[in-house]
Parts: structure tokens; sequence; C-alpha cells
């Protein structure tokens, strides 16, 4: 094989790997990340001159391909579960008062459909521009941007709602509504 | 804007998933020898990014949570009989079986007209929550395909649910007999609602043209199935970007669309048999009798998608496809291994001059809300 290929592909494993797993960890968990992050470049050494610059939206969306059609939800769901749990373990450097703020916020992100959160998660925590993120998801810019509006809404009533309501009726909202939105995109 | 939502998400976001991480030196290692050991791509192909479009309408009377009831359906059926196909003595395995199906269903002559017809009765199994039987959520989809046009109108009629088999009709009866059932969070009826939604190309609600197949390639498909079968791999391959196994799989489920509901002629249906009978897994399930009470004989293969087996149902006397059943092959998920999980049964399908009854869409209800998520706070003006 030509040494080009191999450098630009170890460039783009380089510059990316850790952003698909981290957008495939908050959409999915650890449990499952590492073979889907495989299966991933994977296709993307097989497809290598289909990868455009930047390849970064373009893995998201082998990512997110194969997340939908290769892992199945049972396996999703308890990975995902898993992974939310982990989420609330305050971080060392953390005073109180930014852990409640932190807590509320992740524990707000995991009511939220699955499509809300996975906008939110490539805007806020991959720091995708609206047409970047667009190109994940396969859907035009302005829509995005109408679909991202309302999740950041929804977001902020789901976080304003949540230190009111009490923990085991909050517990209990999550495991439903995950069971909901994972079930709605089980193919 | 440092209050703004996302900002403050951004801030919230736990330290594992920091994008700027380094990968661990060891995974890194491991992970570039694995993937780059793995085949290339031969071709040069142009860069697609396009994401895959849904191939089929939602199907099901439980999805369609919002939608207008415009007719009511006089019921006057009675529970169907054990669904699924009841074994018997047969001879050939699934492949032999389809092979010869291929064989029987290319001496059909070749039809021709404006619209190629397709008129489907579907039923979703559901166990009723609480309860000691199953329910069959009943609906009828038409679609009206102008393949030379690239263009599909669609109509779904809700028929109301009822006890999947007898035994759950005489459970449905012990329990009084209701006349709705609530599965999760959505209300399905006995009596059904009627047309529930109809959709003409370029409206709102358009479905599109039949998904990753684009119909006016039908014509240009190998009848010969070897070729067929590298045709719809390339196919997939430049519109989806995913490992080489799912793109195996759309291919399988192409060639399911194929051999069953797409305006093929009678040598690409047959060639799509042929590809399905080299599928590992094909077996011959003998005859069967349909949710219509029509008499084939149907073969299995493993689903493309889930832990499933489809059934392939044919007619005895065309080798033409009368239906499809779904039946899972793993507990989980909410069903139990070797239940019914859904069946689709063609009930007419033909090439007409007769026009859709309708070329406007449904009025669009708006956003349809997930069960238990909270309306749309925008005002309703």
């Amino acid at each position: 094989m030509p040494d080009y290929d191999a450098d630009r592909f170890t460039a783009i494993y380089d510059g990316c790997r850790q952003r698909v797993w981290a957008y495939v960890v908050s959409r999915a968990g650890r449990q499952i990340a590492d073979e889907v992050v495989n299966e991933t470049f994977t296709v993307a050494w097989r497809k290598l001159d289909d990868v455009p610059e930047p390849p970064l939206p373009w893995l998201l969306g082998v990512a997110r391909n194969i997340l939908r059609d290769n892992i199945r939800a049972e396996a999703r769901r308890a990975s995902f579960a898993a992974e939310m749990r982990s989420w609330a373990e305050p971080a060392e450097a953390d005073i109180a008062e930014e852990v409640s703020e932190r807590s509320a916020l992740l524990k707000a992100l995991a009511t939220l459909p699955e499509d809300d959160r996975e906008l939110l998660i490539l805007s806020a925590w991959q720091g995708l521009t609206p047409a970047q993120a667009a190109a994940v998801v396969g859907c035009s810019p302005i829509t995005l941007r109408v679909r991202l509006h309302r999740a950041r809404k929804r977001l902020t009533e789901a976080a304003s709602a949540y230190p009111l309501m009490e923990e085991a009726a909050a517990a209990r909202r999550v495991s439903t509504r995950v069971r909901i939105t994972v079930g709605k995109e089980a193919r | 804007m440092k209050n703004d939502i996302l900002h403050r998400l951004t801030a919230a976001r736990p330290a594992h998933l920091d994008p700027g991480r380094p990968t661990p030196s060891p995974v890194r290692e491991k992970e570039l020898a694995t993937v780059m050991t793995r085949p290339r791509a031969t071709r040069r192909a142009r860069a697609t990014a396009q994401p895959r479009r849904v191939s089929r309408p939602l199907l099901s009377g439980l999805a369609l949570a919002t939608a207008t009831a415009v007719a009511a359906v006089v019921i006057t059926g009675t529970a169907p009989e054990k669904p699924g196909p009841a074994h018997s003595a047969t001879s050939g395995s699934g492949s032999q079986i389809l092979l010869a199906a291929a064989s029987h269903v290319e001496q059909q002559l070749a039809g021709s007209g404006t619209y190629w017809y397709v008129e489907e009765h579907l039923g979703s199994l559901h166990k009723v929550p609480g309860k000691n039987y199953t329910v069959a959520v009943r609906t009828e989809q038409r679609y009206w395909t102008a393949a030379a046009k690239n263009k599909q109108w669609s109509q779904l009629l809700d028929l109301g649910a009822r006890p999947a088999t007898k035994a759950d009709e005489a459970a449905w009866k012990a329990d009084g007999s209701p006349a709705s059932w609530n599965l999760r969070g959505e209300t399905v009826t006995y009596a059904g609602k009627g047309e529930i939604q109809h959709d003409a190309p370029g409206g709102t609600a358009d479905i599109g043209t039949m998904g990753d197949l684009p119909l006016r390639l039908l014509a240009t498909l190998p009848t010969d199935e070897q070729a067929l079968r590298k045709r719809l791999f390339a196919l997939v391959d430049k519109d989806y970007n995913a490992p080489e196994k799912i793109l195996d799989r759309i291919v399988v489920d192409t060639a399911v669309r194929l051999a069953t509901t797409l305006p093929s002629t009678p040598a690409l249906r047959a060639a799509a048999y042929r590809l399905l009978a080299a599928e590992p897994g094909v077996r011959s399930l003998g005859d069967v009798k349909d949710h219509t009470g029509r008499t084939g004989y149907a073969v299995a293969l493993p689903s493309p998608h889930e832990p499933a087996e489809l059934r392939l149902i044919f007619d005895k006397s065309t080798g033409m496809p009368l239906g499809i059943e779904k039946v899972a092959t793993r507990s989980g998920d909410g069903v139990s291994k070797g239940e019914l999980q859904d069946y689709t049964t063609i009930t007419s399908m033909k090439w007409t001059e007769d026009a859709p009854p309708f070329d406007t869409d449904t009025e669009d209800p708006g956003p349809i809300s997930a069960p238990g998520e909270e309306p749309d706070a925008e005002p309703a003006r």
C-alpha cells in the first residue's frame, strides 16, 4: 500500500479518534464504544478516497450509522444506563455548587428524547457548527437550527424542573424516557 | 452569553468525554494495526456522505399517534387462525424451493401500466400489558408507484386491533371483550379509525421514492443473481458509509423488496429469488396458510436487521409473493423466541391505469410527540 494513504489515515485517526469515541460514549456508553470506534475507522480505511476534509462530520456520520444498524437496542440501553450512572459521580475538582449545577444539567439531558440529546451533544460537547451537525445527522442546516432551538428549549425546561423533583420520581422518569427513546430508534 | 444553556452544557461535560484528550497509546497502536491490515476499497469512488433515506413508511398503526380519521370501517372479520406457517412435509431445501420458485415466476407475463398498485394488510402483534393475550394491530396500506416518473402515492388505513389467535380471542372474551387497549402509552381500538393518512408525491408528508433504490434504476438492474448482488452492493456502498456486513444486510433487504412488492420484471424478480437462495440459513417451511387463508409455500431466512427470521410466502400457481412474516429468534426487547412479531399480506399487486383517488396530502397534523413527551411549549396559533 502506498505510504501516502497510511500517513493520511494515521493523521485522520490521530485528529479524530477520541472525538468519535466521545460521541459514541455520550450516546451509547463505554461498553460498546470501542467496538463502534473500531468499525468506524475500518470503514474510513476501506473508503479512504471518500473521506472528505475535514473528516470529523463524515466519521461521526459513519459511527451514527453503525450505532443505528449494528448495535442491538437492548445492548445500547444497558450500556447507556451504565454511562449515565457514571455521569452522576462528581469530578474531583468540582466545588459543591458546580456539582449540583452539573448534575442537574446532565440528569436533564438524560431525560430528553434521544434525537434532542444527540443534537445538543454534537453542538455543546463536540463543538460542531450547525452545518457540520446537519451533515452528521443527515438533514439541512436550516432544519438543524430549528431542531437545535427546540432541543435547547426542552433542555432549559428540563433543567429548571429537575431540582424540584423527588429523586425517586426522577429516576423513574429517566428510565422510562430512555426506554422509549431507545425503542423508537430501534429498527 | 455565559448563561446560555449550550455553554452551561459544555461546562458540564464529563471529563472523560473531552474530545481533545489524546487516545491512550496502547489503544492507538492496537487499533491502527488492526484497522490498517484490513482490505481497502479498490475503486476510487466519488466522495459521498449522504445519509441513507428512510426505506419504508411507518407501517405500524401504533406509530401513528396523531392522524385524521375520515372514515369508519365496518368490521366483520373474526380473529384469524393461529398465525404463522404450519410445518408440513416438503421436498427440497429452502434454497431449492426458492430456485424452483424463481423458474416459476420468470414465466409470468411482464405486465404494463401507468401505475404499479400494491395493497397490503399489515399486522403488528403486541402483548396487552397486564393481560394474558396478544392483539394484532392491523393496518392496510395502498400505494401507487409511477415508476417512469419516480413518484409514489400512498394511503394508510387503521383496520383496528384483533386478538391474534383463537386462544387469544378466548382470553380476550374472558377479559370482558374490551373494545380498546392501551399498549405502551398508545390506545388502539377494535373499530379502528379508517383512513388515517394519505400522501401524494411532493407534499409535506411525502415519504420519498422507495428509499435507497431509486426506481429509475430498476430497469437497469442485471437479471443474473451474482451480477445483481454486485450491483446492489455497489449502489448501497456509494450511498451509505458503513461496515461491509451492514451493506450486505441492506443488499438482502433490497433483494427482499425486489422479490416482493417492487415493480420488478419477472426476470428481475427471479434474480432476486436466486440471490436470496444463496443466503446462508435459508430453509423450507413447506405448505402454509397466509392471514387471508390463501395456501402457499414458504421459506425462512434470517432477518437482515434484527434477531428474527423472515418467512416469505409464495403462491403455488404462479410463484409470486403472497406476503412476509417476521418471527423472533431470540427473547428480549419485549418479545419471546419463536413469536410472530408482524406480518404483511399482499392482497393486491398489479399494473393499472387507475390513478390514485387523491392528489393532495392529508393535512399535516404537526410534530408527533413521543409518548410521555411534553407538548411543544410554543403557542399554537
